[in-house]
């Protein structure tokens, strides 16, 4: 592991889906890749397979998968070699982590916040209770400005704001070595997103992440 | 690769008891927001039922069916009455009539029975929501009696056998495949429910006939009827033994009826459920296909489930009141039966009020049940943040 | 409208829907065809059985196809009138006397026994005395004494009710014992003549006599307890259970659509009676308040329609369209039509309700089963018009002869079997539509 050494290398990353109508190549033949302790920035309009990249990364294919190929090297191993359930054992959350574009709907409604935040820590084996995963995770609330009273709350009771930090908190817990952003603020109003990217800044630089970033609008590539 | 894995068979072998810890997890946690929830839908309820048992009221007393019944009550009583009545006996038979005619009077005032229909209508109803049915004509209970509550009640133990029993495998055999199923979209139990699901036209009482045709008249290998064998075994395993054997065939006639609508219906709940980004989110988080399945798949659906639930247990209700007549139940169901072909109208009207009951009591439990699985409805209920 | 007609045009692909499609119009067909041929009167009249209408008939008959699947040559009814054979009788006038000799003759060639002899006869002149003795005569010569005595007016002798003549066949009831020769599980096949030898003391007298073996086997569809054709209800079913179903679903459906738009579009407390009168339907038991209203109010199928059409309108259905409508309520253009002056009325028909339809034409199909079933619940259990013939009418007098228990199969099956076949043609048909309207569906 070189400090700053390629951490995420993909060659040739093909993904296709099937529709009614026709084959749809949302990712086509993307090579690039990323040293440790960095950020790469991807921008275009909205429908250009953004966030279908950050779900071949990760993984996250539909039932409807026409073709998926390519490599993806991560710290030097391929894991598009892993089988499904090694994928999901040691890449998901704690080397690859996840900030997807929309807060609306991605957290559990019937599960309190804490609950959610303590899930992935129990289950990739980094705390033996809930009470210790709540402790691991209570540091990453503080830095993204979560109030901690709010924990025992349903997402429901939340403002999007809200949302969207427990969203990144929950990402960073497990401490992962890269994280991907899915147009992190898009769904917000542009307070909250200057806020928030001036929180992902602090916290990129405290926790020393590495992140590819999904952005439609050019402004915040010039902002980051 | 894509949606979520195929599995073994049962997966959620667990699952069903970690749902129901996890459900008294809540319960406890929660309690005194749920016990809030829980007396604010019992007043609701007790309000709707008094409007329901209203109307029940005003619907029975067409053509003043109800007068009558509690008329006929009133002059039985008045008749048993007149015959220790020592100046009855020495009257002539126009005096008799008389002086009963004079008595009936007396207590159709005493008891209101003169008043304007409104006020009749709200004493009858007072009447009904006490459980205070009258007498019927004709029938009568196990112990010689002719109050209609008890010939009713005496009747409810039978159906809540049957209805149970079916109600239980019919949710979780429904539940289980229908999970299976939304792993497997397209494949050939999933084609064969989606062809199967048609036979929902037909209600349980139907299939009842001919699995009575096949079974009992032509194959000879199960009872025609009844709860358990008659003479009755005297000893409970054989009495246990019998009364397993009699279910058979009905509880199957709920099944065919149901279970394979209620699999299609969830399997696409499930479906649609497992598009949520939620659930994405939890594959992403690293979580495992069973804890995705229960957690963020069955757990939402809980409420719509529960929900279609309630209406399922109250097509039971009804369906039971066809279903032991063709299988000859002793039960609520062919109590009714027996009521109409005796043309015992006290029994019928006291048969609604006892099912409205029945009805409003199911409701108010799935309510509360759905509460402790939606936390959205238990928080706007009583207003505010849990703790 | 362009979409919904699309929509229908995507049912020839599935398989399910065609074979739906294929039992409904099997049902118009056999409805129109009902009608036409047995008029409704008709039908009523001959359903209620009166004037002995059916005597010619054997009780609880099973359908002649019956005959085509076993080797054996099933009983059919035979019957043989003086009247239509002149031969049959010969007149001897003695003076003051007339002497009548009616000899009614018939080939058994069945290989069962017939289930009924009886023996109709009609004298002239009422209240005259006739005395006749009569005999029956087998193929292997024997003559057996059926009976003497005197002739009413109008007069049946049921032979096959004699407990003498049963004595004197060694206890075997004479449907069986007429026609047996030693063997009891074989009738005895060939001529058989029932001979009356009527003396009347009045010389204008004169007697009609029509012999009736009854059989076993009878009409496409069987008899029942009345020795009513099945048939008759059997096909008549057909159009009472798609009228009933048909005007049930569409009733239903159109007024619970309309009255949820009322209340999603007017707010407030139009919007919060409605729900609350939902809530008090739930916990109204629907079949129970059905069997009141007939059994205190009316039995006519109108009558139990318009209840079955109040009673749905106001249930789990409501909550459905509600959702519906509210989404729709939310769209732009009904925001527009309010800028522009519309009225409520004209917001809820032009702009609301069309655009709900697609999704009512599922569950519109879907529920016309459940309608004619509760119409066969409700005649199951007793409470149905006197005077209809319904498929529900039938099962409800096959379980009260306890048809499954004395073996009368076809009684219960037929109807039975129409029944399920008219479920499951809408059934199939409205799951299919399902798949092709509902949004959600679609999606996967």
């Amino acid at each position: 592991m070189v400090r700053n050494g390629v951490l995420l290398d993909v060659k040739n990353l093909k993904f296709y889906y099937q529709t009614k109508r026709g084959i749809v190549q949302a990712v086509d033949n993307i090579s690039f890749s990323i040293r440790r302790n960095s950020s790469l920035v991807f921008i275009g309009e909205s429908g250009c397979g953004k966030t279908s990249l950050s779900k071949a990364i990760l993984r996250l294919l539909p039932r409807n998968v026409a073709e998926y190929s390519g490599q993806i090297y991560f710290d030097g191993v391929n894991i598009m070699e892993y089988d499904d359930e090694k994928f999901r054992r040691e890449i998901r959350w704690k080397k690859i982590a996840f900030v997807p574009q929309a807060a609306m709907n991605v957290l559990n409604p019937v599960l309190k916040i804490e609950d959610q935040l303590a899930e992935p820590l129990l289950v990739g084996g980094l705390a033996g209770t809930k009470g210790e995963a709540l402790e691991k995770v209570k540091e990453t609330l503080r830095v993204v400005g979560f109030p901690l009273q709010f924990m025992k709350r349903y997402p429901f009771e939340l403002s999007g704001g809200m949302r969207q930090r427990v969203i990144i908190a929950m990402a960073l817990a497990a401490k992962p070595d890269l994280v991907i952003l899915d147009e992190p603020t898009s769904a917000l109003n542009l307070l909250t997103q200057a806020n928030i990217m001036n929180e992902l800044k602090r916290i990129k630089k405290e926790f020393g992440l590495t992140s590819p970033t999904m952005l439609a609008r050019p402004a915040r590539f010039l902002k980051t | 690769m894509g949606g979520l894995t195929p599995h073994s068979l049962n997966p959620t072998k667990g699952g069903y008891r970690q749902v129901m810890e996890e459900m008294g997890m809540t319960l406890a946690s929660n309690l005194k927001r749920i016990l809030k929830y829980f007396l604010v839908r019992i007043i609701i309820m007790a309000i709707t039922l008094l409007i329901g048992v209203y109307v029940v009221i005003l619907v029975a007393n067409m053509g003043g069916a109800v007068d009558e019944i509690r008329k006929s009550e009133i002059r039985e009583a008045v008749g048993r009455r007149l015959l220790g009545d020592e100046n009855y006996r020495i009257m002539s038979s126009e005096e008799r009539q008389k002086y009963a005619k004079m008595l009936e009077e007396i207590e159709f005032k005493r008891f209101g029975l003169d008043q304007p229909f409104l006020i009749r209508s709200f004493l009858y109803l007072k009447q009904a929501l006490t459980l205070d049915l009258g007498n019927a004509e004709r029938l009568t209970s196990d112990t010689g009696s002719r109050k209609v509550k008890l010939i009713i009640l005496e009747r409810l133990v039978p159906t809540l056998v049957l209805m149970m029993t079916s109600f239980l495998i019919l949710f979780f055999s429904a539940l289980t495949f229908a999970l299976f199923l939304s792993r497997r979209y397209g494949s050939f139990f999933d084609k064969m429910i989606i062809a199967l699901a048609p036979l929902s036209a037909a209600p349980a009482w139907f299939y009842g006939i001919f699995l009575i045709l096949i079974f009992a008249a032509i194959l000879k290998i199960l009872p025609f009827g009844g709860m358990v064998r008659v003479p009755p075994p005297d000893n409970a395993f054989e009495y246990f033994l019998s009364l397993l054997r009699h279910l058979v065939l009905p509880v199957f006639s709920v099944l065919l009826s149901s279970i394979f609508i209620s699999t299609y219906n969830w399997r696409t709940y499930f479906l649609i459920y497992s598009n949520e980004d939620y659930v994405e989110m939890a594959k992403a988080k690293g979580l495992s296909s069973a804890m995705i399945e229960r957690r963020y798949i069955l757990r939402p659906t809980m409420p719509a489930i529960v929900t279609s639930f309630a209406l399922s247990l109250i097509t039971q209700w009804m369906g039971s009141i066809t279903l032991e007549t063709v299988f000859n139940w002793p039960g609520l169901g062919r109590r009714i039966y027996e009521a109409i072909s005796n043309f015992d109208s006290p029994v019928i009207v006291g048969a609604n009020v006892i099912y409205a009951y029945l009805l409003a009591t199911t409701v108010l439990v799935l309510d509360v049940i759905y509460a402790i699985l939606d936390p959205r409805v238990r928080v706007e209920a009583t207003g505010g943040v849990e703790q | 409208m362009s979409s919904i007609l699309r929509g229908l045009k995507e049912v020839k692909n599935y398989p399910s829907a065609m074979v739906g499609l294929a039992i409904i119009a099997f049902l118009v067909v056999l409805s129109i065809y009902t009608v036409i041929t047995i008029p409704y009167s008709e039908a009523v009249k001959l359903w209620r059985g009166a004037d002995q209408i059916w005597i010619e008939n054997p009780r609880f008959a099973r359908p002649v196809f019956f005959d085509w699947f076993t080797p054996k040559k099933l009983a059919r009814t035979i019957i043989v009138d003086s009247r239509n054979n002149p031969n049959a009788k010969i007149v001897n006038q003695y003076g003051e006397d007339v002497e009548i000799i009616i000899t009614l003759e018939f080939d058994f060639l069945y290989d069962e026994f017939p289930t009924e002899i009886t023996l109709f006869m009609n004298k002239q002149i009422p209240g005259s005395d006739m005395y006749a003795t009569f005999y029956w005569e087998t193929p292997d010569g024997r003559r057996i004494n059926l009976r003497r005595g005197s002739i009413k007016t109008r007069d049946s002798y049921e032979i096959s009710q004699d407990t003498a003549l049963r004595r004197r066949l060694g206890g075997k009831d004479a449907h069986i014992g007429l026609f047996s020769a030693g063997d009891d599980k074989k009738p005895l096949k060939g001529k058989y003549r029932l001979v009356i030898e009527a003396v009347s003391f009045d010389p204008e007298d004169d007697l009609d006599a029509r012999l009736i073996v009854y059989g076993t086997i009878h009409g496409i569809a069987g008899t029942d307890h009345l020795r009513r054709d099945l048939k008759i209800a059997l096909f008549w079913g057909a159009p009472i259970a798609l009228i009933f179903g048909l005007l049930a679903a569409v009733g239903t459906t159109a007024l619970t659509m309309l009255i949820a738009a009322i209340g999603v579009w007017y707010r407030g407390v139009v919007d919060g009676l409605i729900q609350r009168i939902t809530e008090v339907r739930m916990i109204l038991p629907t079949l129970v308040i059905l069997i009141m209203v007939g059994m205190f109010y009316s039995r006519s199928i109108w009558v139990i329609l318009g209840t079955v059409v109040v009673l749905g309108v106001f249930g789990s259905g409501i909550k459905v369209y509600r959702a519906m409508f509210l989404q729709v309520r939310e769209m732009p253009y009904i925001e527009a039509a309010q800028a522009y002056g519309a009225r409520g009325g004209r917001i809820v028909f032009k702009y609301m309700l069309p655009r709900i339809i697609p999704m009512l034409i599922p569950a519109f199909v879907t529920e016309v089963p459940a309608f004619v079933f509760l119409e066969a619940t409700l005649a199951f259990l007793g409470i149905s018009d006197p005077v209809v013939p319904t498929w529900g009418k039938i099962l409800y007098d096959a379980q009260s002869k306890g048809a499954l228990y004395m073996g009368h199969y076809y009684w219960v099956v037929i109807p039975s079997v129409l029944l399920i076949i008219t479920g499951l043609g809408f059934s199939m048909l409205g799951f299919a539509l399902d798949r092709i309207f509902n949004p959600r569906l679609r999606r996967m």
